[in-house]
């Protein structure tokens, strides 16, 4: 694909997923979901794009991975204080 | 410890002993394997007396946050330093080092004073930056080659899933300024460390950990639209 063309599909993706995060979060200050579906759902998100790349047992780990990370990485579980307020247990 | 480390260091030290089982703890569930936990809990401990002598409060990040990442580094690096182990273990390995890299360059944008935002840009900052280092991450994944393999690694697919992605991510890695561009091609296709790449370019250690999570976050807005 070319350079330009790449850049086009990436911008017009871009804002498609930015909305549907927003609307993630939204779905949060609502409380219609808690923090922890909030997260769950954050970290299938950044995962999703290496699905079918990676074998499933490898994505699921990465998953799982991420999701422990955003209670115990202090730039990540720093983010989700500021998000939800709520400061992570395992920090 | 030596007899020559200030009070301050010591207190440091001392502060945050509690610190490294709990990072000891989570990579050991993370890696999956039987690796004896006090020779974690002994690289671990090495990382904090290190991060103790390191720590550079001026920088704005807290204590703890820093040693994090030092303590991390310093148990995996162990880890690594183990009899072989199977090539599942060393990706876990990877993934984790990747993903602490990724954040270590962004600690300082993040605790930085006055860098409290809203929460739905907390939200935006966050989605953004676990895709780092998922990316990072996968890519850490896809491209480990040590280890033994095993009659459940890769079947013809999956290999071919994984070439996909690194082509995936050398194509992307061209739209990159020359800097980030060497950098990200050289850390994770190549398996230089960051440091050492970092001097090549005549770039601090710092600066090169900030370009890395900067280069990393921009490869992942596009693969997560090309994928």
């Amino acid at each position: 694909m070319a350079a330009g063309k790449l850049r086009a599909v990436a911008g017009a993706a871009e804002t498609e997923t930015k909305s549907v995060s927003s609307a993630l979060f939204a779905r949060f200050e609502r409380g219609e979901i808690g923090v922890d579906e909030y997260l769950d759902a954050r970290a299938s998100e950044a995962v999703a794009p290496y699905e079918g790349k990676l074998p499933a047992e490898r994505i699921a780990w990465l998953k799982g991975m991420l999701r422990e990370q955003l209670e115990t990485d202090p730039v990540l579980s720093e983010r989700v204080r500021q998000a939800t307020g709520r400061a992570p247990q395992a920090r | 410890m030596s007899v020559t480390d200030s009070p301050e260091v010591l207190e440091r030290f001392h502060g945050e002993l509690s610190l490294v089982e709990i990072v000891a703890a989570q990579i050991a569930r993370s890696v999956g394997r039987s690796i004896e936990f006090d020779d974690l809990v002994g690289a671990g401990r090495e990382g904090l007396l290190d991060a103790a002598r390191r720590f550079e409060p001026a920088r704005g990040v807290p204590f703890r946050a820093y040693a994090n990442f030092r303590v991390r580094g310093a148990i995996l690096d162990g880890v690594r330093q183990l009899s072989l182990l199977p090539r599942r273990a060393y990706e876990r390995i990877s993934a984790l080092e990747a993903a602490a890299s990724v954040s270590e360059g962004e600690a300082e944008h993040t605790f930085a004073p006055g860098s409290a935002v809203a929460p739905s840009a907390a939200d935006d900052a966050l989605a953004e930056h676990l895709a780092a280092i998922a990316m990072a991450a996968a890519v850490g994944i896809a491209t480990e080659t040590h280890g033994e393999a095993t009659d459940s690694d890769d079947s013809p697919e999956e290999a071919l899933g994984r070439a996909q992605l690194i082509q995936m991510v050398r194509s992307a890695i061209a739209e990159l300024s020359n800097d980030e561009g060497e950098l990200v091609r050289r850390h994770y296709l190549e398996g230089e460390r960051l440091e050492d790449i970092g001097r090549d370019l005549g770039m601090s250690k710092s600066w090169a950990s900030r370009l890395h999570t900067r280069a990393v976050g921009r490869l992942a807005k596009r693969l997560r639209h090309v994928a």
